[in-house]
């Protein structure tokens, strides 16, 4: 992982995609992150391998990712060949054995951006097949990755960026508990369980948002989101959207880790203790998740 | 109150249809009179029982020969087939220091545990007896600074928690500005500068002053941490300090700190501090005396509070209360500005 200025990884993206499809990208992730909550400091590096873009609407997904890419491409962006899912697949291979769309900008591979999508509610496909002149590829959505679009910030660029709280809510609502799971690549030389890294981001999207912000707007911003992007569940999923919080502040070896992958990602740097990402759970525990599973008795 | 197992909407253990006895728990009982009070409400209730009960005294203000001697007199005066179903016993510190007979060895177990100080959480300090002088005066002031006229010698004692040998000898201290009247009333007739330095000086002592910093790295602002103070609705919080000083005269144009102090009434031997998490999990006790607090607690420890609700509810120090953090808080000029405003009004204008 390179550190990489975010307001210059964002104009990079937006000069490098087509004007009429700005808006149908919304950035998520460590850099639309430091990009809302860090601007203020100029000097400011995030640590990231990659640049998540949301591709939404759904229904037309596919053709706007399939546009970009292939802009991206004519203007030397490259495919990131190397690992396990690689190389392009043909149009016999299965649309879950795909690799995923990241493309290197020109220059140093020092970041690469990747393609994701929203899912509408009740459909259980994960992956979509993009056929681009490189090949095939695949296009791949989470179950709450609805949400990152929803009141997505407009940039002056053009582009989205998806909020902190809905960043937060999706990655609470992905690991309702601690995953055993790993993640693919080691972060600073430990391999980190998956569900840590994206609960040690909410706790960090929380601290860097600041409390006061977190207690007046965040468990309003849920409830309006859960609402419109899970209509027939959100009371279900705003009683069990703090489980994963809950279960990583009584784990003080996951709540090691998780702070391991903050020091060495979007808090690279600055050194946040343990004592205060522990805070900012119990603040976001009673200030945000409480508010929001109140409102549901 | 605490009692053992489930219990009633006063706090109560019902009585089991078997032979379970009824047990109520009274932390730091204080004075005689309560006592006193405790133990008729006590025996009354056996009159509506056939089941035995035992009152169990934990860490009460009152020597345990004094107890023992007024236990036994209250067991004496109930008819025999009450006095043998009341059984007591008192513990100090966890531990068992006198009982009557026949107390189930279940039961007093269970008692034990109930005291013991490991069961206490860690928000739950305990706290030592607070100056009878300092409280006194407290409560005297309030009544002169809200021109509240004399006060019944009784009525300072049920609102200090204090006997009437104490209150006596209290104002006694306080001086010339302290009126005594023949039926047993008292007022200030003007302000007792020399004792008020006294409180003044041992006011961190006295009120058990504790300081609160933050520790996530993102401190909130004093406006949200009094906006989280009284959205808590708790009513044994109350805001003081400089917010507390313009509520009480709100003319005064107070220039604001950025600390907040707040009240919390704590009359018995303990001071449940569980209401800091409540405020801000980030508040962690000041270690270092220099670090400037982000919040400051003080204890009250009269029997009665002295809050006073805002018009929508919000609970407010006294005006001693605040008067006093702000010198705590090193604002003389502001104290001062407060003080005068204050005298003025229980004077009427004249100094």
């Amino acid at each position: 992982m390179m550190d990489v200025s975010p307001g210059k990884v964002v104009r990079q993206i937006a000069e490098a995609v087509p004007e009429d499809c700005r808006e149908h990208i919304v950035l998520v992730g460590s850099l639309a992150a430091a990009f809302q909550l860090l601007r203020s400091d100029s000097s400011f590096q995030v640590r990231t391998k990659d640049a998540d873009c949301v591709i939404s609407p759904r229904v037309t997904a596919v053709d706007q990712t399939r546009a970009i890419a292939e802009r991206l491409l004519k203007t030397g962006w490259t495919t990131r060949g190397e690992g396990e899912f690689g190389q392009p697949g043909a149009a016999g291979t299965p649309t879950s054995e795909l690799p995923l769309i990241r493309l290197y900008p020109p220059g140093p591979h020092e970041w690469f951006i990747e393609f994701l999508t929203v899912r509408e509610p009740g459909n259980r496909s994960e992956w979509e097949r993009v056929k681009l002149s490189a090949g095939d590829f695949a296009l791949r959505s989470f179950e709450f990755s609805g949400l990152l679009s929803f009141e997505a910030n407009v940039i002056e660029s053009g582009l989205r960026c998806a909020t902190p709280p809905m960043m937060a809510l999706a990655n609470m609502l992905e690991h309702p508990r601690i995953r055993p799971e790993k993640m693919s690549a080691a972060i600073a030389s430990r391999a980190i369980k998956r569900s840590n890294k994206d609960l040690g981001r909410v706790l960090i999207l929380a601290q860097l948002a600041g409390p006061d912000a977190v207690e007046s707007e965040w468990a309003n911003n849920w409830e309006r989101g859960l609402r419109a992007c899970f209509p027939e569940r959100w009371a279900e999923l705003a009683t069990s959207a703090g489980q994963g919080i809950e279960a990583l502040l009584a784990s003080p070896p996951d709540l090691e880790e998780a702070l391991h992958t903050c020091n060495n990602g979007l808090l690279a740097n600055r050194n946040l203790t343990l004592e205060q990402l522990t805070i900012a759970g119990r603040r976001l525990l009673q200030d945000a998740i409480k508010p929001l599973t109140d409102r549901v008795k | 109150m605490k009692s053992l197992g489930p219990k009633d909407g006063k706090g109560r253990r019902p009585p089991d249809k078997g032979d379970t006895p009824l047990v109520e728990i009274r932390r730091g009982v204080a004075s005689m009179r309560d006592l006193r009070g405790i133990l008729f409400e006590f025996s009354a209730r056996l009159l509506s029982s056939e089941c035995s009960a035992v009152l169990a005294l934990i860490d009460p203000g009152i020597a345990d020969t004094r107890l023992e001697k007024e236990l036994s007199l209250a067991v004496r005066m109930l008819r025999p087939s009450l006095a043998e179903r009341q059984q007591w016993a008192i513990l100090r510190a966890g531990r068992l220091v006198a009982q009557s007979g026949g107390v189930n060895p279940g039961v007093l177990a269970s008692i034990i545990a109930e005291a013991s100080p490991a069961e206490r959480t860690a928000a739950d300090e305990a706290i030592s007896r607070a100056d009878s002088s300092f409280v006194v005066l407290h409560i005297l002031l309030n009544r002169w600074f809200s021109c509240g006229g004399p006060i019944t010698i009784r009525a300072l004692c049920e609102a200090s928690g204090r006997t009437y040998p104490t209150v006596s000898r209290a104002i006694e201290r306080i001086g010339a500005a302290a009126h005594r009247t023949s039926d047993r009333q008292v007022e200030l007739t003007s302000f007792p500068r020399d004792a008020w330095s006294q409180m003044v000086a041992s006011a961190p002592d006295a009120r058990g002053t504790r300081r609160y910093v933050d520790r996530s790295g993102r401190p909130r602002s004093p406006e949200s941490i009094i906006r989280r103070v009284a959205s808590l609705k708790n009513p044994s919080v109350a805001i003081g300090g400089v917010a507390g000083a313009r509520h009480t005269l709100p003319q005064l144009d107070l220039i604001g700190s950025p600390r907040v102090d707040i009240s919390l009434h704590c009359p018995g031997t303990h001071a449940d501090l569980s209401v800091l998490e409540q405020i801000d999990p980030a508040l962690q006790p000041a270690s270092d005396p220099s670090e400037p607090a982000q919040l400051v607690v003080h204890l009250v420890r009269s029997q009665a509070s002295f809050f006073t609700p805002s018009k929508d509810g919000v609970l407010f120090a006294d005006p001693v209360e605040c008067l006093l953090d702000l010198h705590e808080a090193r604002l003389e000029e502001q104290a001062s500005q407060f003080l005068d405003a204050l005298t003025q009004r229980a004077t009427g204008g004249a100094r």
